[in-house]
């Protein structure tokens, strides 16, 4: 194909399109900032009409004083954890009372005694029953 | 959405997260969709500081519309563009009656070799050919031949047929070819031949 004078061929063209292409108008930094804060602006006003839980942690509202106590101790396990030794502890305070006396004070079971000498109280052998606690005192009291 | 994971994802992924609140997503997005707003603006309206004001606003409307968007129906890249055409042409119009002459020339930059003189050169001379189209076949023309769209985007963006397209971008080359072939020698076509 001749190649007119008065038009620049089709290959010359493409010549300055990629020239063209190959510039990247690389954003300033002021236009970054202008454009962020926009979209912070948007999504702020995005998450007023959330619930708490749907929004992100930077517009969710601050945690409850509940909550920030129960994070302190590891969460709900943490404070399943710590409910539940809190409980048996009670129990062992109410029930140990009847053992620690009877182990304190030698009145366990008659068919254990052995009267020799105190240094054989320490072989004596207990019977089940006079170390599990017991609630017979609590009961008692109503 | 963790950093690496933005670089992978795809235009319409971010938004998504976006509307759901990932702020890392705005940042990934306006770095990757930032250079070809603000280049396809300043291409239109031959002024860098308003191209980085009519991206601002784009990005802007971009942000506000991530809540309702729907994946597939549309590319983020093509709705940009039809904003930034339209915010083009907005601006375009007004500024017709303080006259073309009025539009400032773009920046001149500081060529240190030979090469990048000859580029800053081309691309000089490709603007202003541009400048001398008319609006439509301009928008045509850039986003075919400097953006790489297809011509079904093209026409998303114009909102217009793909005929319609396929004809402004042929009348915008012959018009480019026409206004630039007495400047072939100080455009340095034979370097690049030999």
């Amino acid at each position: 194909m001749t190649q007119r004078d008065d038009l620049l061929g089709d290959a010359d063209l493409d010549v300055l399109f990629d020239a063209a292409r190959a510039e990247v108008a690389r954003p300033s930094d002021s236009f970054m900032a202008r454009v962020l804060a926009d979209a912070d602006a948007v999504q702020d006003s995005l998450g007023a009409g959330l619930p708490d839980w749907a929004k992100s942690p930077q517009t969710a509202a601050a945690p409850s004083i509940m909550n920030r106590l129960l994070d302190l101790i590891g969460g709900w396990r943490g404070g399943a954890g710590l409910a539940t030794a809190t409980v048996m502890g009670l129990a062992f305070g109410l029930g140990a009372p009847n053992t620690v006396s009877q182990v304190a004070t030698g009145n366990w079971s008659s068919a254990a005694i052995s009267t020799d000498t105190q240094m054989q109280v320490s072989t004596a052998q207990y019977v089940l029953d006079d170390l599990v606690p017991s609630f017979f005192d609590l009961a008692a009291e109503g | 959405m963790a950093l690496d994971t933005h670089i992978d994802a795809s235009d319409d992924a971010l938004l998504i997260a976006f509307g759901n609140g990932d702020r890392l997503a705005a940042r990934t997005l306006t770095e990757r969709l930032a250079p070809r707003v603000i280049g396809y603006a300043a291409r239109l309206l031959k002024d860098r500081a308003e191209a980085e004001d009519v991206a601002q606003d784009a990005m802007m409307r971009l942000w506000k519309i991530a809540p309702d968007w729907r994946t597939g129906e549309a590319k983020v890249t093509t709705w940009l563009y039809r904003v930034v055409t339209n915010l083009c042409t907005d601006r375009l119009r007004k500024k017709r009656g303080t006259g073309l002459d009025e539009i400032a020339e773009p920046e001149d930059g500081k060529p240190s070799q030979e090469a990048v003189l000859m580029q800053k050169q081309r691309v000089d001379a490709l603007n202003s050919a541009l400048s001398t189209l008319p609006e439509r076949q301009k928008q045509a023309v850039v986003l075919r031949h400097i953006e790489g769209l297809s011509n079904p985007e093209i026409a998303q963006i114009l909102d217009i047929g793909v005929e319609a397209v396929e004809s402004l971008t042929a009348r915008g080359k012959r018009a480019l070819a026409q206004a630039l072939a007495a400047q072939r020698e100080i455009l340095g076509f034979e370097d690049d031949t030999a």
